[in-house]
């Protein structure tokens, strides 16, 4: 089986990902921090080192490491707890459902939303940003890098342009942790969301927000709760813990998946973010080569080269070609990739795209089958 | 033999306490409390050598870690 659908998620998963989910499962079996017992303390030693990983690749605090189930928890979370009564949220054209939805439902609430446009041009990017900020902007939400095509943003310079004028700056990083090196502290981040299962190879269950110092101690106080329930702390209190992370991390954590996060972040430390970046990039490139000149196939945003090859092929319907990819044993992702603002950006259809999204796994020599499909499909 | 405990609202809390207690050379032990022994209900807490409780206490305040009290059982 070839698989390009790394965007979706990543396959297979690094063996040492497997080996400590089963040995978390039969070892460290406890609900972290609920009970006095040494299985639920393992658990809590487990789930904080792996905290203090995240802490120290992305720049922040263990401490202010706030697991979900996903990106799209972490991102909801991280959006409606610092969210007002009043104001405006920044969102870019290249945002995921999962920002443009909780965003949408805020808007409903009374709050206003702008979306600027993300250009493959840096200096464009920019200045579509700063055209949208108004004096009401109080949240930015970006997504440093789509998960639809190649386009990022320049994340160190919206950090800065916010830090300046106190807006609160959310990233979502879904799409290239993992395989870009993100510093909170660098580009001014104020809450960092991604999921483990994707570039950061862990399995699925388990997403994170790492929120900045700027939430730290007492300050944590401020944001509001998403979910109430058990903390392991302060039971006979009626409300969440006043600090991070309990306070936002309302019942059981998944253990299992938090050290199967922990076991794919090594990994991912261990080969180096750079190191996957590049082979990722020759991957792209060289699919990029085959499919850009071939007549009856348009590759949307050739130009930026990254994880992810996003075409159509004339006269084929993108959910009949991932049909036929399949039939070859070829994983791809077609449709709207849960991400219809790219898509109506790129202008790719009524029916979207075909997306093949690369990763660590995947060997150039796997494009060879990939391309005789897409020559089989051209009528 | 009187057992000290430097008490936390939060597992997470008292887990970087006995990390950073640790880059000292201060041994201590992670423990749970039950709701009698704290106001709030259950807790968490870093059990140390009672000969050592104010200099993990020192150790814990220089480096802004938030614990509760100390409780001797």
């Amino acid at each position: 089986m070839i698989y390009f659908d790394n965007a979706a998620t990543s396959y297979p998963k690094p063996p040492e990902v497997l080996r400590i989910i089963y040995k978390t499962m039969t070892e460290y079996g406890g609900n972290p921090g609920r009970s006095s017992h040494s299985l639920s303390l393992a658990a809590a030693k487990m789930v904080y080192q792996c905290r203090e990983s995240i802490a120290e690749h992305f720049g922040g605090n263990p401490e202010n490491v706030v697991f979900t189930y996903n990106a799209t928890y972490a991102l909801n979370i991280a959006v409606k707890s610092v969210a007002g009564k009043y104001g405006r949220i920044l969102i870019s054209d290249i945002e995921h459902n999962a920002v443009y939805r909780p965003v949408t439902a805020l808007t409903r609430t009374g709050l206003g939303c702008d979306i600027f446009h993300v250009s493959d041009n840096s200096d464009e990017t920019i200045k579509n940003f700063c055209d949208k900020l108004c004096g009401e902007t109080k949240i930015v939400v970006v997504n440093l890098s789509s998960n639809v095509c190649g386009l990022s943003v320049p994340a160190d310079k919206i950090g800065q342009l916010c830090r300046e004028r106190g807006i609160i700056f959310i990233a979502d990083a879904s799409q290239c942790a993992g395989s870009k090196n993100i510093n909170m502290e660098k580009c001014c981040i104020d809450i960092l969301c991604a999921p483990g299962h994707k570039g950061l190879m862990g399995p699925q269950g388990c997403g994170f927000a790492v929120f900045g110092s700027a939430f730290s101690g007492e300050n944590a106080a401020n944001l509001k709760t998403f979910a109430e329930g058990g903390s392991g702390s302060a039971s006979l209190e009626r409300t969440m813990p006043a600090f991070l992370p309990e306070r936002l991390e309302a019942g059981t954590l998944s253990t299992p998946a938090i050290a199967g996060l922990l076991a794919g972040l090594n990994f991912v430390k261990h080969i180096g973010v750079d190191e996957i970046a590049d082979h990722e990039k020759k991957l792209f490139i060289r699919a990029n080569e085959m499919l850009y000149n071939t007549n009856g196939v348009t590759v949307y945003v050739p130009q930026c080269s990254g994880s992810i090859l996003l075409f159509n092929i004339e006269g084929v319907l993108p959910s009949e070609a991932a049909e036929v990819f399949d039939s070859d044993n070829i994983c791809v992702r077609a449709g709207y990739h849960c991400a219809p603002l790219p898509h109506n950006m790129l202008k790719t259809g009524k029916n979207g795209a075909i997306r093949a999204s690369f990763g660590a796994y995947n060997r150039l020599s796997e494009l060879d089958s990939f391309y005789r499909v897409v020559k089989k499909l051209i009528k | 033999m009187t057992r000290c405990i430097i008490t936390t609202s939060t597992i997470t809390i008292a887990l970087h306490g006995q990390k950073i207690l640790g880059d000292y050379a201060v041994g201590s032990t992670l423990v749970k409390l039950s709701s009698n022994e704290t106001k709030q209900g259950c807790a968490h807490g870093i059990q140390v050598n009672c000969s050592s409780v104010d200099a993990a206490k020192n150790i814990l305040d220089r480096h802004g870690v938030k614990y509760t009290t100390v409780i001797y059982k």
